[in-house]
């Protein structure tokens, strides 16, 4: 037992090491390249040099927003998978994703000249509207596939109603084509409020609900009689899914396969059990996401492709590896 | 038997919508009875014990633990106090014996708690050593077999000290000397004080075992006796319950053994 805990530990430091890692090379790769220790001179020195405005205000800040849509749409979709008991779930495949951008579309549609806040919260909302629909849509249902086709449909009509809107609306179409790609470009130290918001938010919903969804595995007989109310923790998780999604879309507009990939590449690593799964998650999102947005910038510079694009392109091959490694 | 009883209902009534299930029932058990529930398919059982374990709500009527009204306790008062487990609990978990008894200590345990505390550990190995599972309990559940994850599963109920232990058909997939070594446990956790309440569809097993029987048809008690001392009556009453001739065998402990008479021709 004491060397089954120590590999878990050992597995978590060998992913925060990642993110590190991911972390300071999304420092260093953009249109231009800095050594490691360019990066640290440009991070600690107080002067107004070309290469410190580039790695203080461009780089460091879009660098942790990346980080923390990651680690969002990871947990996110770890508890939505959790909470549905299927293994596909996740806040884009969930129609999550789209009604916060619905709802952020909306906004700016009737309210072009609105500022960030309240666009953020405008996805926020749409967010959790997407995890109370779905709820309600599937109130009765006992099957994954069934919650899983509500969620499907429910992200159609929200994906349609957003390219009526933008189509329909010349003002917004700029904004739109980065949105619904999905990516980090703009993204500046006026989301440090969204960090802030973020940040505690995720360590409440993991201790509030890690141990709770645990309990649900067994049966809701059964964790009924260990105490718990597994309706009311199941609509805890669903509606939390959609704060995290609805912070992410507003930072990074819809992004999708993270919050797939990142539970299952967790499990793999970390092992079993909700707060091991959703800490993995939060990691490994964090990762992807720091990848998918450093190759963005790097593969056409000095332009760039949408991160949006490239999480597919670096998690399905990991994914696809892990689910055939465990075939054998 | 004058102990205060440990579940004591008044005029329990239970349904599903326009449905009555269980009619208007009084029932008390205490402290080391060994109590079999049974009855002809749809007479209410299970729905009876869900109502008595807290698991379903009750739609009419008192329903106290040890003296405790049900309503004046939180969850996790209740469910130190009482265990349930339905007749198929999963197998298809992805946790070992030691990880899934460790799950019924959770009402104890704070929600921060992440590691496991050196009472919980005491906790977790007693129960695993009462059902026997000392020499498995770092295997997987799901490569347990049948009777053995009905013992990890019995374990993550005591595992909770509760007073008394309720069980859905446990013996329906098991064969039959599991079955035997089930009753046997059971009857070992009633000596020691726990009360046990149990579905049975088996006769034979409830009139062997048990301290008492009780007969529901149509959602009512229609027999509740001491098979101990007074198998006869309970022979007799089971029989018109199932329409069915029930023939005693003798037997060299004094305890009824009965059969059922598959082959009656008149029956």
């Amino acid at each position: 037992m004491e060397f089954v805990k120590s590999t878990v530990v050992r597995n978590f430091l060998f992913l925060l090491s990642l993110v590190l890692l991911a972390f300071l090379f999304s420092l260093q790769f953009g249109t231009s390249y800095f050594s490691p220790s360019e990066v640290i001179k440009g991070l600690s020195t107080a002067d107004s040099g070309i290469d410190r405005t580039i790695i203080w205000e461009i780089r460091l800040p879009r660098s942790l927003s990346a980080a923390l849509v990651g680690a969002g749409l990871g947990l996110a979709g770890a508890m939505l998978q959790v909470t549905t008991r299927n293994p596909l779930a996740d806040p884009a495949i969930l129609g999550i994703s789209a009604l916060a951008g619905l709802a952020l579309a909306l906004v700016v549609v009737v309210f072009p000249l609105v500022n960030s806040y309240i666009r953020g919260l405008a996805c926020i909302a749409g967010g959790v509207t997407g995890g109370a629909l779905i709820l309600f849509l599937s109130r009765g249902f006992v099957s994954p596939l069934r919650i899983t086709i509500v969620g499907v449909a429910v992200g159609a009509f929200a994906s349609a109603c957003i390219i009526g809107l933008i189509t329909g609306s010349r003002v917004v179409l700029d904004l739109a084509l980065g949105f619904l790609a999905g990516g980090l470009y703009g993204a500046g130290w006026e989301d440090a409020f969204w960090w802030l918001v973020f940040l505690p938010l995720m360590g409440l919903g993991v201790i509030g609900l890690a141990n709770r969804l645990d309990n649900l595995t067994l049966g809701d007989e059964i964790a009924i009689n260990l105490g718990e109310n597994p309706d009311r923790t199941r609509a805890a998780a669903v509606l939390f899914s959609g704060l995290m999604t609805g912070i992410a879309v507003s930072i990074s507009g819809l992004v999708s396969f993270v919050g797939l990939a990142s539970p299952h590449i967790a499990r793999a690593i970390v092992g079993r059990g909700s707060l091991n799964l959703f800490l993995g998650s939060i990691l490994v999102g964090s990762i992807v996401m720091l990848a998918a947005d450093t190759v963005a910038r790097v593969v056409i510079r000095p332009s760039e492709l949408p991160a949006g694009i490239l999480t597919a392109f670096v998690g399905a091959p990991i994914l696809i590896y892990l689910v055939r490694s465990k075939l054998s | 038997m004058n102990s205060e009883p440990i579940i004591a209902c008044n005029n329990l009534t239970l349904g599903y919508k326009d449905t009555v299930v269980i009619n208007s029932i009084d029932l008390e058990v205490r402290s080391g009875e060994f109590v079999s529930l049974l009855g002809p398919n749809a007479s209410g059982k299970s729905t009876l014990l869900r109502g008595l374990s807290g698991i379903r709500s009750v739609d009419s009527g008192e329903l106290s633990f040890s003296g405790q009204a049900i309503s004046s306790m939180t969850a996790r008062e209740l469910a130190k106090h009482v265990a349930f487990l339905p007749q198929f609990p999963s197998r298809d978990l992805d946790l070992t014996v030691r990880e899934l008894v460790g799950r019924g200590r959770s009402p104890y345990l704070s929600r921060f708690t992440v590691t496991d505390s050196d009472n919980t550990k005491f906790e977790v190995d007693r129960a695993i050593k009462s059902v026997g599972l000392e020499e498995l309990a770092e295997r997987m559940l799901g490569s347990l077999s049948g009777g053995e994850a009905q013992r990890a599963w019995i374990a993550f109920a005591l595992v909770r000290n509760p007073k008394i232990l309720m069980l859905d058909e446990p013996t329906s997939h098991l064969d039959i000397s599991y079955q035997r070594d089930l009753m046997r446990l059971l009857k070992e956790l009633c000596l020691d004080g726990l009360a046990v309440v149990i579905v049975l569809h088996d006769v034979s097993l409830a009139l062997a075992y048990s301290d008492r029987v009780i007969g529901l048809d149509q959602g009512k008690i229609v027999f509740d006796g001491d098979v101990f001392n007074d198998p006869e009556s309970a022979i007799q009453a089971l029989s018109k319950l199932f329409r069915m001739n029930l023939v005693s065998i003798p037997s060299s402990t004094g305890r009824a053994l009965v059969a059922p008479d598959w082959i009656n021709p008149e029956d």
